[in-house]
């Protein structure tokens, strides 16, 4: 049971040094903002330093991934309707790696295993979300995310119009909130460009249909070239989309696991470092 | 361990998840964003929200209100994350509780977007009264 099991996973241990310093700098930036919960989060991290200084692999060390699955289990037992995505899919993505380490033979293939099924599940079942989510399916949401700079935020900061239409939306978005609601009053925002409307709607579907078939194809065929060009394509939209740093910096995890080859890693490895760092300093959170 | 359970345990977890997840959306109103971690970015985000508190035709942004008391800002802000009607008739008793008064709303309202001419407006998608019986 506690045979030492064979590494065929890509070695990514030279990535240490980067960790370490994302985590210091996350360390810092959580305590400059003062949130509720920091100091959890920092003993966390802090132990998370720890061990990547005093263990050679400090990714393989079982302590590493049980601390990290106790933290996030904590987390969704005590927080379970305020819980993220990325705390589930951390949850699940520690508890792969712990099953990966505990295991003697094929301990490989059931890894890749779990991560493909994690990949597709958690894809599939957001296209599902979305796919019933009537202001999803309509448009709206997309239309009033784009309207507002919610959406999109790394292309609007190129264009002085889309900016100052997103800005003065943002503010009509206050202005709504900050009287007692009637159901009544009507704020008019502004357009960022032409056909938003017909942009959102297509972006809408495109979203479903690309998390769909990337899930599938994951799931399916994982060694396949096609797949994580799909796969990669996607995470690269839902960042240029929506930012979403956290969350995407475990996608890429999961792609550096199931690789095809050394330069699908690479890709996967330098979005995983960029999602890391915008996520460490602040400017990828919301 | 027998190796089924090793190879299947997890994605039975993820699954389990996924369908309380599920049925909570579907059956008690929990925003497509939480329990789950399944549904982000597929509908209004909870903190968009607002809950308001009618009483004798006075609204109050309990959120918002730093005279709200203590109690009752703790409660409604789960509110916005699942607003059934048994969490807000609940919150509704609570609240005539602690204002003393006979009869009580509570209101959870949303922006929602007219797509066709980008209007902005606010729609209340869930209520709670409270009336004490004579």
């Amino acid at each position: 049971m506690n045979k030492s099991p064979e590494i065929h996973i890509p070695d990514i241990s030279g990535t240490g040094i980067f960790l370490k310093a994302c985590a210091t700098v996350f360390v810092i930036y959580k305590l400059s903002q003062n949130i509720e919960g920091v100091w959890v989060k920092m003993f966390v991290l802090l132990f998370s330093l720890i061990i990547f200084f005093f263990y050679q692999k400090p990714l393989l060390s079982r302590f590493f991934w049980i601390f990290w699955l106790l933290y996030f289990l904590n987390y969704l037992f005590f927080y379970y309707p305020i819980a993220a995505n990325h705390h589930f899919t951390g949850a699940y993505l520690s508890a792969a790696i712990i099953i990966f380490l505990l295991n003697g033979d094929e301990n490989e293939r059931i890894l890749q295993f779990h991560i493909r099924f994690m990949v597709a599940a958690i894809l599939i079942a957001s296209a599902l979300h979305k796919a019933l989510s009537p202001t999803f399916i309509s448009g709206e949401y997309f239309q009033l995310e784009t309207s507002t700079g919610e959406f999109l935020k790394p292309i609007k900061n190129l264009f002085s119009n889309w900016k100052n239409a997103a800005d003065y939306n943002a503010s009509q978005l206050n202005d709504l909130f900050s009287e007692p609601p009637d159901g009544v009053r009507i704020y008019a925002m502004m357009y960022p460009f032409n056909g938003l409307n017909a942009f959102a709607k297509v972006s809408s579907f495109m979203a479903i249909f690309i998390e769909t078939l990337a899930g599938i194809l994951i799931f399916r065929s994982p060694h396949k070239k096609s797949s994580h060009l799909i796969y990669g394509l996607m995470i690269a939209g839902v960042f240029v989309f929506r930012l979403e740093t956290g969350f995407l910096s475990m996608l890429c995890a999961m792609g550096i696991l199931l690789a095809p080859n050394i330069f699908f890693r690479n890709i996967y490895l330098i979005m995983m470092s960029l999602f890391l760092a915008l996520m460490a300093s602040g400017i990828g959170l919301p | 361990m027998p190796k089924a359970i090793v190879k299947y345990g997890l994605p039975g977890c993820i699954v389990l998840v996924f369908a309380a997840q599920f049925y909570q959306v579907h059956y008690h109103r929990l925003s497509r964003w939480k329990g789950g971690g399944f549904g982000m970015y597929s509908e209004v985000h909870p903190k968009h929200r607002q809950v308001w508190l009618d009483i004798d035709g006075k609204k109050t942004n309990i959120l918002m209100d730093s005279a709200t008391p203590k109690v009752l800002q703790q409660k409604a802000f789960y509110l916005p994350i699942q607003p059934s009607p048994e969490k807000l008739k609940a919150f509704a008793s609570l609240a005539a509780e602690e204002y003393k008064a006979d009869t009580v709303s509570v209101q959870i309202w949303q922006p929602r977007l007219n797509t066709a001419n980008n209007h902005l407006t606010m729609q209340m998608i869930a209520e709670g009264r409270y009336e004490q019986k004579p």
